[in-house]
Order: C-alpha cells, then sequence, then structure tokens
C-alpha cells in the first residue's frame, strides 16, 4: 500500500512498513515540490474538488499500482498524512522551503491569506448573493420611503390638510406634491389628466376651501423640494424591482414561474443564498419568514406556523382561509422541487406550475366549507421569546410547567377568573396572582424581573380579539394612544 | 492620572489594575498600535498593551470568571474553529507569539474582514472552511497543541472530537464553548452541557475544568479537556 499525502509546499508519499507507526524523512519514497507561485492555486482546486493533481503526480512518479491511498480525497487519516502534520517544519526544512521558523510563519500567513483570497473570489461571484443584496435594499428603502412619506405628510398638512385623508396612497401623494406644491395650482381640469374626474373635483374644491395656514413661497419651495426626492426614490424602487425581475428570470426561472420574483428573491435572501436553499425540505421552505412563531411554537406549544413569507403568495391569498395551511404545503412541496431544477440546470416551470395549480384546484373540490371553527390568530407581537400567546381554543389545560420554567411560571397556570387590562401602568399584578395559584414553587426567583412584570401587565391579546368584555376601563391603551399621537405630531 | 498596573496572571496574558476596582486582563500586542475590534490600548513601560474585552470574547470572560489553568500560552501551537471576526484570534496570536496559530472560519463575509488583521500578524493563519469536514484544511494545518472551539453549531462538541483525531497532539488541549441555545432551543441548558459532556468524554477526552461564562453569555459554558486519544 501506498499511502500519498499532501503539505501546503508538496506532495510526499510512502509505503507501508512495519514501523510501529514511527516514520523518519527518510522513509519518504516519493516527494513533489510545488512551486512557490502556484501553492494558492493548488490547495484551491483541491478544495474545488479538482484533483488532476493526483493524476499528475502519479504519472510523474510512474505509480501503476492500484494500492494507492490519497489522505485528501478518502477523509481518512492515513500514516503519511499523519507524519506530515506531525513534522510540518521540519519536512519543510529538509527540502530547503523554509529558513526558520519566522520565515515558516511568513510564508504560511501568505499561502493562506492568498487560498482565502481565492476562495472568497468564488463565493461572491455568484449571483444568487446579487439577489440578496438586492432584496435588502428593496427592504430598506420600502421602510426609508414610509418614513419620509409620513413626514411629507405632516409637514405639507400645515399647509394643506384636506388632501391627507382625501388620497391615501403614498407615492400618489408624493407625486402631486412635488408636482403642484400651491394650492392654486389643484384646478379641475390640471388633476383631470392623470386621475378620474370625480377626485380632481373634490381634491380642487378642497384646495379652494382650505382651512391650512399661508406659508410663504420660500416655505413651500422647501416642501417640494422634498417631495421631489421622495419622488425620485420611488422611481428608484420601480428600478430596482425590474432588476430583480429580470435577474431571477436568468437564474431562477423555474422558482420564478412558480413563486414570482419577489417570493422567490426573498426565499433566496431569507435562506442566505440558492446553495442553501436547495439543502431544505419543503416543510422548512413553507414556514422560512416564520421563525419567530416557529420557535414559539417548539418552546411554549403555541400553534405551529403554516405559512412563512410564502403566504404572500396568490393561490394562498386567493382562496379561502381553511386551505390556507394545505395550499402552502402543497405550494412549498413543487417550489421545492424547482429550486433544485434552477441550481442542476433544468427548465421545467410550465410541467410544475401546472401540476401545482391542479394540486390546488383537488384541495380547493375537496374542502369546499371549513371543516373546523376558526380560531384567532394568535398574536405574534406579544412573543417577544418570552411567551407564547395563550390560545382560547377550549381545549383543557393540563396545568403542567413548561420546560423552560422562567416563561412557563406565567403562562402556564389556570385562570384566576379575574377581569384583565384594568391595572394602571407600571402596578406589578404578579403578588396577588401567586397567592391564588396552588401549584408548588421551586422558590428561585425569576431570572428576568424586568420583561417578566411586563407580559404579566399586558392585556391579554385575545380578549381585544374575540371581543370578550373586558373588566374597567381601558386605561393604559387610552394613555399610549394620546402618547403616540403627539409625538407624531411634533 | 494614575498609575496604571500591570501584572502577568498566565504566560503572556497580563491582569491590568487602571484603578478604577474592574477586574481586566490584556496580552501584550503583536501589531503595536494597531485595534483589531476598537479596544483599548494602554502603555507600560514602553510596551503596548491591548484590553480584552471579556463581552466580546467567550475565552476572555471565562479567564475572568476564573479559569484554573491557561493552555493557550507563549510557544503553543493553536488551531482556531470559528474566527469570526477575529476578536479573540487576535488575543490568541498575541499569546502565542512565536508560533502558528491557524484561524478556521466558514463564512466567506466575515472572512472579509478578518483577512485585514491577519495582514498584520504572521502568526495567524487564515483557512476559509468548514471545520465538519477537517480533511478539506488537511494539507494546510499540521498538529497542534490546543485547539480552541467556538462555533455555535448543533453538532460542535462531535465537530471537535473530529478535529482532534486529525490535528491534536496527545496529552493537548481542547477549549471548546458551548452555546446551548444553538443546540436546542426547547431544552434546558444544564442537561445540554451535560449532553455534550458526554459525547466529549466519549470522544476521547478528560475533561478537567468547566467555566459558566455568565454573566457575559447567556447560556454558555466553556469545557477544557485533555486529548487522550482513541
Amino acid at each position: 500500500m501506498l499511502f500519498i499525502a499532501f503539505a501546503p509546499f508538496g506532495a510526499f508519499a510512502f509505503e507501508e512498513t512495519s514501523k510501529n507507526g514511527e516514520y523518519s524523512i527518510e522513509d519518504i519514497k516519493y516527494y513533489k515540490i510545488f512551486d512557490n507561485v502556484e501553492i494558492p492555486k493548488i490547495m484551491y482546486d483541491f478544495r474545488q474538488a479538482n484533483f488532476e493533481i493526483i493524476g499528475e503526480i502519479k504519472k510523474e512518479w510512474e505509480i501503476e499500482e492500484v494500492d494507492v491511498n490519497v489522505e485528501y480525497t478518502s477523509s481518512k487519516i492515513n500514516p503519511t498524512g499523519e507524519f506530515i502534520r506531525n513534522n510540518l517544519f521540519e519536512i519543510g526544512k529538509h527540502y530547503g522551503i523554509f529558513e526558520d521558523n519566522e520565515d515558516f510563519l511568513i510564508k504560511m500567513n501568505e499561502w493562506g491569506t492568498q487560498f482565502t483570497k481565492l476562495m472568497m473570489k468564488k463565493s461572491s461571484e455568484q449571483k444568487d448573493k446579487l439577489i440578496v443584496q438586492t432584496v435588502n435594499a428593496l427592504d430598506n428603502l420600502d421602510e426609508t420611503l414610509n418614513l419620509f412619506s409620513e413626514r411629507l405628510r405632516e409637514w405639507y398638512s400645515l399647509y394643506f390638510p384636506e388632501m391627507d385623508s382625501l388620497i391615501k396612497k403614498h407615492d400618489i401623494y408624493v407625486k402631486l406634491v412635488s408636482e403642484y406644491g400651491d394650492k392654486e395650482e389643484y384646478t379641475r381640469t390640471s388633476l383631470k389628466k392623470t386621475m378620474p374626474s370625480n377626485i380632481a373635483r373634490t381634491i380642487s374644491l378642497a384646495a379652494k376651501e382650505s382651512m391650512g395656514a399661508d406659508v410663504s413661497e420660500y416655505d413651500l419651495e422647501i416642501m417640494k423640494n422634498l417631495a421631489n426626492e421622495i419622488n425620485g426614490m420611488y422611481e428608484y424602487r420601480e428600478k430596482l424591482q425590474e432588476y430583480l425581475e429580470a435577474s431571477m428570470k436568468e437564474i431562477a426561472p423555474n422558482l420564478t414561474k412558480l413563486a414570482g420574483a419577489s417570493i422567490g428573491a426573498r426565499l433566496i435572501s431569507l435562506a442566505g443564498g440558492m446553495e442553501r436553499l436547495i439543502k431544505l425540505p419543503a416543510s422548512t421552505i413553507q414556514v422560512i419568514g416564520a421563525e419567530k412563531a416557529l420557535f414559539a411554537h417548539l418552546r411554549e406549544r403555541a400553534a405551529p406556523p403554516k405559512h412563512g413569507i410564502i403566504f404572500q403568495h396568490p393561490l394562498i391569498q386567493g382562496n379561502p382561509w381553511w386551505i390556507h395551511g394545505k395550499v402552502a404545503r402543497a405550494i412549498s412541496c413543487k417550489i421545492s422541487i424547482a429550486i433544485r431544477a434552477d441550481v442542476f440546470g433544468n427548465d421545467i416551470s410550465e410541467m410544475l406550475f401546472e401540476d401545482m395549480n391542479k394540486k390546488v384546484e383537488m384541495i380547493k373540490e375537496k374542502f369546499p366549507e371549513p371543516t373546523k371553527k376558526r380560531r384567532p390568530r394568535p398574536d405574534t407581537r406579544d412573543f417577544k421569546g418570552k411567551g407564547g400567546p395563550k390560545r382560547d381554543d377550549g381545549r383543557p389545560r393540563d396545568g403542567k410547567p413548561f420546560n423552560k420554567p422562567k416563561s412557563g411560571e406565567k403562562d402556564g397556570k389556570p385562570r384566576d377568573g379575574k377581569p384583565r387590562g384594568n391595572k394602571p401602568f407600571g402596578e406589578k399584578p404578579r403578588g396577588d396572582r401567586k397567592k391564588d395559584d396552588g401549584r408548588p414553587r421551586d422558590g428561585k426567583p425569576f431570572n428576568k424581573p424586568k420583561s417578566g412584570e411586563k407580559d404579566g401587565n399586558r392585556p391579554k391579546p385575545q380578549n381585544e380579539r374575540t371581543g370578550e368584555k373586558r373588566g374597567g376601563p381601558p386605561k393604559p391603551k387610552m394613555e399610549r394612544k394620546v402618547i403616540g399621537k403627539t409625538s407624531s405630531q411634533n | 492620572m494614575e498609575k496604571i498596573k500591570v501584572k502577568e496572571i498566565f504566560s503572556n496574558v497580563y491582569g491590568v489594575d487602571l484603578g478604577d476596582g474592574l477586574k481586566r486582563i490584556a496580552t501584550k500586542s503583536l501589531a503595536p498600535g494597531k485595534r483589531v475590534y476598537g479596544e483599548k490600548l494602554i502603555y507600560s513601560e514602553n510596551k503596548e498593551y491591548r484590553i480584552w474585552n471579556p463581552n466580546k470574547s467567550k475565552l476572555g470572560a471565562a479567564i475572568i470568571n476564573g479559569l484554573k489553568k491557561m493552555p493557550i500560552k507563549k510557544g503553543t501551537k493553536v488551531l482556531y474553529l470559528g474566527a469570526s471576526a477575529g476578536t479573540t484570534p487576535s488575543h490568541v496570536s498575541d499569546i502565542s507569539e512565536d508560533t502558528i496559530v491557524y484561524a478556521v472560519e466558514f463564512a466567506p463575509r466575515i472572512m472579509r474582514e478578518f483577512i485585514d488583521s491577519c495582514n498584520e500578524r504572521i502568526n495567524l493563519i487564515p483557512i476559509l472552511g468548514d471545520a465538519n469536514r477537517p480533511f478539506e484544511y488537511s494539507n494546510i494545518v499540521g498538529k497542534v497543541d490546543v485547539i480552541f472551539e467556538d462555533v455555535a453549531q448543533p453538532n460542535q462538541a462531535e465537530i471537535l472530537v473530529k478535529n482532534a483525531k486529525w490535528f491534536l497532539n496527545k496529552d493537548g488541549y481542547a477549549m471548546i464553548s458551548i452555546k446551548a441555545r444553538s443546540i436546542d432551543v426547547t431544552k434546558n441548558p444544564k442537561e445540554i452541557f451535560l449532553e455534550q459532556k458526554k459525547i466529549l468524554i466519549e470522544g476521547g477526552f478528560d475533561i478537567v475544568d468547566e467555566i459558566n461564562i455568565e454573566p457575559f453569555e447567556k447560556d454558555h459554558i466553556m469545557f477544557v479537556g485533555i486529548w487522550k486519544g482513541n
């Protein structure tokens, strides 16, 4: 048996001899020292599973034996490799690669850096990384656009308050301000060109009888400038969306056909790239984007999420709620196939698309009526990793504490029947709840008392949703509302 | 200004007293004048020391929380798995001073930042690789005296055993920082630590020390083991 193994600077081989694993440099039967410049490239080739070098080396050494063990390819340790690793510096010194320890460090550092740079170049050449960035840019842009549009509304409302309630869509509002600005320019004839005549009339009437304050031309100009900037951002957003659609069609035609460019790109972005996405099972693809709900389910037996980002799919949104989960499962299965076809280079989108529609039709036929009562949707706003939503599904509670005693102490407890939500802000309701609870305690203090208080104090979400009678005046909510309003008006 | 007191607590690891009663540690800088992650630099007797921030480095946190014996010393070869942006590896390279530190990291995005700090420290070798597949970097890495692992993967104990088989000298040390939350969010951290400890012992380690690194990181523990081979 001939064992071949690699050091960064060369390939070495020796034959199996019965020396109890004791070898020395004299035992090296064959060796080949790589050219200093080529070393990073050779490392890179190995990592890319391009093993031509091994063939070349064998030819050079004129080995015809079949019984050759190459360490790098077999993922098993062989004696040559063990010997090289034990004496990396000594072997290098023996063959004149390194002069001293410092030289060894400098050369190793350089090779490692060069090799890593090659690998990184390869990884950033992938087109899916561009898609991930585009999706993130779109998200940031949306956030900013909302923020600035709201600001413009507040600002411009000082001058023309009526328009705020007349035009709900941000982009149209911004366009109007950047185009007209002055109240006198909102005439029926000019507005009619871009919108239906009845709306044009309402706006022009409102402009005439506006209760807004008069501002100087200079002030108005500043507002118009902001509107222009926002309008430019809206235009850029559109361009970005077009680019996303075009590049999605290029790299993932199947996925784009099935899920649409936007959902497809988001799936890639959330998974962190195509390579990662193809390794995910369909069931995971179904709940990508609903991680918070999924972990709440795993941790605190909240309801499992039916769908993550694919909820935006028209086939899910366009169908009644009782088949959402079933459709989501069917779609995610097809999407999972589509992504794999994309990566491995087949265009089977037509077939998959038909299959998917057929499957959804079947589900629709099978479940024309709701099979169960609709449950109030769990309020995910309340999770924050601290406690799951309290479901009011009529099932008996077993009263057992959860795995995590910290949150379980609060949430697994039977209700004491007291009306919630009538506690004034900041007062701790924990004290009196403790007495009613007959379960034994482990006596430990809460790990995080701060968040615990908050949780206990919050009005229960499902009471609001199902319209149950809430005891007492909804004081905390009122206060909160007022605070919110004043802060946005400032 | 009060005088800064610097006292060596482990080989090449220094305790620093700035006169405010806080326990601080530092390492002698290999690349004077350069900061790696915005840490504080102090000078004492014409030498530059970098304050080791325990909030950013689990090894630093373990030392402050009372690590009994520090396996990483001057002159130890180290394999560092999960180098990330190079916060801890830079201190490790300060400590080992004139021997090699291999730093393996999987994510190219983080590597981009890490590679800069490698240029300044010649003993720090960056390797883009998957710690789960040690044979993929077996042609670069030689035998080492200490493996430090901080990868936050569900199978991190197995990864350590695998790497130890390939690269760790007999009677060499391994340090592993285990994050309970990355193994299973639903289980009690204590159970997870016991499980992982069992895997390490079955894999061929003698566990000699375990340090909880609260309050710097939650649900983390650091094991120190001696490799007895298999």
